[in-house]
């Protein structure tokens, strides 16, 4: 009775137990009778009951575990090319995008970063969801197709977008023709570098994406510093190059794991794929956009005296991005803590019997709350080097309001908290309450920003992040622990 | 120009359709066309239309007044107001569970069956095409373009308003827009969205806002006379009665004014009478907040309230024939009324081409980035744009001395200056509303200078011609002033700083 490419196999608990299986397996009623010679399935069942349940249990091999802090190194791994740009920006004075700029310059390249990040946040989500999907049923072919096709829709998408904004910019005014000319140009780039490197972590090519940023910062620096073309299109030049290393690592990836011919295989209908991935979508442009949103909000805000409705302020920007490096220690504790969550919901899988559901919920439980006591603890000790790394460095500190980086380390600990509930929801199968809960997020942070910007001076936005980050963390929070306290039910539902 | 001017009109409508009707129609509870409902003489979606135009009004009115207090009627907070309500009935159907079993089939058949979506595409225009392809909504339609036509014509070719106190609204509308002090006005505060909609500038809004409360007016006051009558004739009759008096009435009777708006409320509440007493209260209530001091509008009023309850309730053949002929009497007094009550005395406050340059600087330089020093009007043209200095303060601030030495240099930051000279000043200021100002011992020694400089016509004359004078004598000795443009009435200076 134990199907032999099964390495994990219980014996069934009783007969409703055993006759669940079969119907999962496609023994129906009809195929009962017309395969096996039984009235229905429960007939076969009662047969078969005493036989299964006399089996012995089949467990899985003990599997490599790899140490915490390559877990959490790796969690980190998404901001490598966000650290690269930082370490030759420093070297060289030349980034991948950013660096010396005029005033209108750095509005465009400041609006194009963040709407490549928005524009693109739910396709890496659908990349990252059906990568991972098919690459763990080693399906390689599919794997590629379902990213490639998800970097054709965004390419379309984004052109779409690109489209209309020209239409909108004629309508409003808001940016030159040469500027908003610029902005789509780095919208798109930066959009494609996202994007490809987005299949590149889902094939565990961060060292890819290290090279390929390297190489298209080196030669943006290169056409800066030494041919003397323009910085804006020495970096549009190298952000195509890295574009084009990625996606031929990402190709070569395929070939070498046996994906040949990707476009043959046919992906499921796009109805279904519709269904089943929007909220993966809607949470990722959510998502950038709460990070964004309070940067926009403030500068936006009391610029009847300025040149354009949109005034980049570097002051508050180097704030906050100093401020990102807290935040990346933190998230990247968010992946160790997920690989634990599933490693610990394995070993308990083993342990439990239908008859003690509840030592599963208080281990659960027990593992949410330490979890969240070992975050807390990561945040004071990353908020703590932050800010002693701004107060020790007096040059930093004259670049930055002091005031906008103290309350975006006050708001990041609840952004992290959010995020790794939201991975527990992901993890279980709950996508809609994680975007409820980035939804409301984003509304307080907009809104709160919004008010507090226009009544008082342009940093009070950074406020409109505190209070999204902590909506959003509370609602995740909440969502969490409702599904945590009947975990076996909601586990059962997500396996399923 | 005309074309640029056509093209802000329709940017101006599509606003006004969008924020006054399908904001509510479209985040409103219930469906504006009801095939059980046979009441209301067979308008009952048009009456349903202006119920949700009164609640919208109201909402707008409301909430930028309450805005506009706290310095927070700006564009994202008024955009964001209309989404949130367009997206209030998708939340509560999506919160509540509605809807996902049409949905979801509906995404699987437009994406995986191709044919049987591009079936329900046809079927959906068809229905359409049919609802369009009436005769009745023709008619409409064709007086709805014939009133465009006729009340479009002037704002097309006129870029200045007629009467100073327009200025004064453009600016103050300009400043409620823009998070600045401003005189609360209810007239001005239903504007409001109309600026930040459409990215124009007040004063364009105020220009193209009388031709569509114009065709708002008409079209109600039709209606008004439809039910009434309960004869499409009657409706036809009204729209021609008012094409007719608008092509007859002065251009200067299609300018926005306040009564203007709260004609358009005061004939809502006789509509909305019969059907909803409250709307009716709130339709007059709005009016009264737009224009407390219109009283003419109650009058007319009254009496088509009178006439609309006398012939609800008249059993008598005769009795109900009166109480008609009053009714549509009432309505072509409103026409009346409307079209020519308005235009009482008018004069030339600013010169058309002074107005059509500033239209153009603002088409064509870069935002923030340039002056205009020119008299208050220009002010109106400007505002959100760039910056503006008053001619009196220039021409008090320099001599002709300082202009006359090659190393003297304007003291202003940004690359372009503009200096509007009027060759022939404009004098009939005095006799368009402003009263003249009474000096207690003479001009120079009121505290109102800037006023009698601009408002009397010997001030204005010593301005335009002391600041004629200073340029002039600047050109001669400085090469970075040049004449911008020029023509029988002014002079327009433009000085290019490096």
């Amino acid at each position: 009775l134990r199907p032999p490419d099964r390495p994990v196999w219980a014996p069934p608990l009783e007969l409703e137990d055993l006759v669940v299986r079969l119907e999962a397996d496609g023994v129906t009623s009809s195929v009962a009778r017309s395969e096996y010679g039984f009235a229905d399935v429960w007939k076969l069942a009662e047969a078969h009951v005493s036989v299964a349940m006399a089996q012995a249990p089949a467990n899985a091999p003990q599997e490599h575990r790899a140490a915490p802090w390559k877990d959490f190194f790796k969690g980190m791994a998404f901001a490598t090319p966000m650290l690269l740009c930082c370490v030759m920006a420093l070297v060289f004075k030349v980034g991948l995008w950013g660096g010396p700029l005029s005033g209108n310059e750095a509005v465009a390249v400041a609006i194009a970063a963040i709407a490549a990040f928005v524009a693109t946040g739910g396709f890496i989500q659908v990349i990252g969801r059906q990568g991972h999907f098919y690459k763990h049923g080693q399906q390689w072919a599919l794997c590629a197709r379902s990213c490639w096709s998800a970097v054709l829709l965004a390419a379309a998408t984004l052109l779409m977008i690109v489209g209309f904004a020209f239409a909108a910019n004629a309508y409003f005014q808001w940016l030159p023709l040469r500027l908003f000319a610029l902005c789509a140009a780095f919208t798109l780039c930066i959009a494609a570098y996202l994007l490809v490197s987005g299949i590149l972590y889902v094939l565990d090519g961060e060292l890819m994406i290290a090279f390929g940023t390297l190489l298209g910062t080196a030669v943006s620096a290169a056409l800066f510093l030494i041919v003397k073309l323009p910085l804006l299109v020495s970096q549009i030049i190298g952000l195509a190059l890295a574009v084009a290393t990625f996606s031929f690592f990402a190709q070569l990836r395929f070939i070498q794991l046996g994906s040949r011919a990707p476009i043959k295989v046919p992906l499921p209908p796009p109805g279904r794929l519709l269904f089943m991935l929007w909220p993966y979508f809607v949470y990722g442009t959510l998502y950038y956009s709460f990070l964004f949103a309070d940067r926009i909000v403030a500068w936006t805000a009391h610029t009847q005296l300025s040149a354009l409705p949109l005034q980049f302020r570097g002051e508050y920007e180097t704030a906050l991005d100093v401020c990102l490096f807290a935040f990346v220690l933190q998230v990247g504790w968010i992946h160790a803590g997920l690989v634990r969550f599933y490693r610990i919901v394995s070993d308990e899988q083993r342990r439990i019997s239908i008859r003690n559901r509840k030592n599963l919920r208080r281990t659960l439980g027990r593992f949410y709350a330490r979890q969240t006591g070992v975050l807390g603890t990561l945040c004071i000790a990353s908020t703590s080097i932050v800010l002693w790394g701004i107060n020790s460095l007096p040059a930093l500190k004259a670049i930055l309001l002091f005031r906008v980086a103290v309350l975006a380390l006050a708001g990041i600990p609840f952004a992290a908290a959010a995020l790794w509930n939201i991975a527990l929801l992901f993890a279980l199968s709950r996508p809609i309450l994680a975007v409820v809960a980035t939804a409301w997020g984003l509304a307080a942070n907009v809104s709160t920003g919004y008010l507090l910007s226009r009544l008082f001076t342009y940093d009070y936005a950074v406020i409109g992040f505190d209070v999204g980050a902590l909506t959003m963390a509370v609602i995740s929070a909440w969502s969490c622990r409702r599904i945590l306290s009947k975990f076996d039910y909601h586990f059962f539902a997500a396996a399923a | 120009m005309t074309a640029l001017s056509l093209l802000d009109c329709l940017r101006v409508l599509a606003a006004f359709c969008f924020a006054f009707l399908l904001v509510p129609a479209l985040g409103g509870e219930g469906r504006v066309s009801d095939p059980d409902d046979v009441s209301s003489a067979g308008c009952g979606p048009a009456v349903r239309v202006l119920q949700r135009f009164i609640h919208a009004s109201l909402a707008i009115e409301v909430g930028c007044l309450l805005l506009g207090h706290f310095r927070l009627c700006l564009p994202g907070m008024l955009l964001s107001a209309c989404v949130l309500f367009l997206v209030r009935g998708p939340l509560r159907a999506g919160l509540s569970g509605q809807g996902q079993d049409e949905f979801w089939p509906f995404v699987f058949g437009a994406l995986e069956d191709r044919r049987a979506a591009a079936a329900q595409i046809r079927a959906r225009a068809a229905r359409l095409y049919m609802f369009f392809n009436q005769r009745r909504a023709g008619v409409i339609a064709a007086i709805v373009l014939i009133l465009l036509a006729a009340s479009l014509r002037p704002v097309l070719r006129h870029f200045h308003f007629a009467y100073p106190d327009r200025y004064v609204a453009a600016v103050n509308l300009a400043a409620l827009t823009q998070g600045q002090p401003w005189k609360a006005d209810g007239a001005l505060a239903l504007l409001a969205p109309l600026v930040s909609l459409t990215g124009l500038d007040a004063a364009s809004i105020l220009r193209f806002s009388g031709p569509i409360f114009t065709i708002a007016f008409v079209l109600i006051v039709a209606l008004c006379a439809y039910r009434t009558w309960e004869s499409f004739v009657a409706l036809l009759v009204i729209s021609a009665a008012s094409i007719i008096s608008l092509s007859v009435a002065p251009a200067i009777s299609q300018e926005w004014n306040p009564a203007m708006e709260a004609a358009i409320y005061w004939a809502a509440a006789a509509v909305l009478w019969p059907e909803c007493r409250l709307d009716a209260c709130l339709a007059a209530l709005l009016a009264v907040m737009i224009d407390p001091v219109e009283w003419r509008w109650a009058a007319v009023l009254a009496a088509t309230l009178f006439a609309a309850s006398v012939t609800a309730r008249a059993s008598r053949g005769w009795l109900k024939h009166a109480a008609r002929l009053v009714n549509g009497m009432a309505c072509i007094a409103a026409i009346a009324l409307f079209t020519c009550g308005r235009a009482g005395s008018a004069g030339l406050v600013q010169y058309e081409s002074a107005a059509r340059v500033c239209e153009s600087i603002v088409r064509h330089f870069p935002r923030n980035q340039w002056i205009v020093v020119s008299p208050f009007q220009e002010l109106a043209f400007t505002y959100g744009h760039a910056w503006h200095v008053e001619l009196s303060e220039f021409v008090s601030e320099f001599t002709v001395d300082q202009m006359t030495d090659p190393r003297f240099r304007l003291p202003y930051q940004c690359p372009d200056v503009f200096f509007f000279v009027e060759r022939r000043p404009v004098t009939a200021i005095a006799a368009v509303g402003i009263p003249k100002p009474v000096w207690r011992y003479s001009p120079a020694e009121s505290a109102d200078w800037s006023s009698f400089l601009y408002t009397d016509p010997l001030g204005r004359d010593s301005l335009e011609y002391r600041a004629g004078q200073m340029l002039a004598a600047y050109g001669r000795h400085h090469k970075d002033l040049s004449l911008f443009y020029a023509d029988d009435d002014i002079l327009v200076f433009h000085l290019v700083r490096s």
